[in-house]
């Protein structure tokens, strides 16, 4: 039997020459076998399970959908400012806004009382 | 690297190749799988084989490790020691899954009778269309497709 190192000593060009003056035979069906075997790698590599493709593209997805939350302007009214103006400006509004539907209150109130006022005239009337 | 340049570049040195490995293993069996782990090799990265101008060199270098690495194991096998814990024990796992999932499908091809295993494998090997495996083999198409079905069948049960 021969040895590892021998083996290693050799060049290729030697090792192919040996190889070939030994004239082994080549088993029968030797291609054909081959061709089986990188036919079943094929189709045991196409069988391998695989990670769902979806997996990244929603990960991707959660995150987007995170950052934006963190990112886009919160809507709704804004309760602090850094800029004094812009606080003084909605206070302002905002009292406006409360002014606005108090007119409309008033309003409503004069209307009925002139409503409640309407017997009494025309009692006021009538005794006159 | 197209399936059909492999085999006529690569497969075609088989006999070559396995006179290499039986002059370095002196063993007919072992010869031979030390043939079939080249061309799984050669066909896992048969991409980057288009830029090899001497085939038979670079198969024969790549056989002769092989072969060494065989001998080297048998070796260690033969004088039993305590076996070292794997530094990758997840990578192993797949790697002997592969191993085991590729010898079934390989059993199974084996199995079938000779007609389906050989329209399987110009299907799946050679990529031949229908048309291509019709002229090839002498068959008609549907007594191909029913050949291939079957097979599928069989073959879909191991995997």
């Amino acid at each position: 039997m021969k040895t590892l190192e021998e083996i290693e000593n050799l060049s290729l060009e030697e090792l192919e020459q040996k190889a070939a003056e030994t004239a082994a035979p080549v088993p029968d069906g030797l291609e054909r076998r081959l061709r089986e075997a990188l036919a079943a790698r094929e189709l045991a590599e196409a069988a391998r399970p695989r990670p769902a493709r979806w997996i990244p593209y929603a990960s991707l997805a959660v995150a987007a959908a995170a950052a934006a939350l963190v990112a886009l302007p919160q809507r709704g009214p804004k309760d602090t400012f850094d800029d004094p103006l812009l606080a003084y400006a909605e206070v302002e509004k905002a009292f406006q806004t409360i002014s606005d539907k108090m007119s409309v209150g008033m309003d409503i109130v004069r209307e009925a009382e002139q409503t409640a006022d309407m017997p009494y005239n025309t009692l006021n009337k009538i005794q006159k | 690297m197209t399936n059909a340049r492999f085999q006529n570049e690569w497969l075609s040195l088989a006999g070559e190749f396995y006179r290499v490995a039986f002059y370095i293993i002196e063993d007919e069996a072992e010869a031979e799988d030390a043939v079939q782990e080249l061309f799984l090799k050669l066909w896992s990265g048969r991409d980057a084989l288009d830029g090899i101008r001497n085939p038979k060199g670079y198969g024969i270098r790549v056989l002769r490790n092989l072969c060494l690495d065989r001998i080297r194991r048998s070796r260690k096998m033969e004088t039993p020691a305590v076996l070292p814990e794997p530094e990758w024990p997840g990578r192993q796992d797949e790697a002997v899954d592969e191993k085991e999932r590729l010898a079934k499908v390989l059993d199974a091809i084996k199995s079938l009778p000779d007609r389906q295993r050989e329209v399987l494998t110009l299907r799946t090997l050679d990529g031949l269309s229908y048309e291509e495996i019709a002229e090839r083999t002498g068959m008609n198409q549907l007594t191909l497709r029913v050949l291939l079905s079957q097979a599928r069948r069989k073959l879909r049960n191991v995997i």
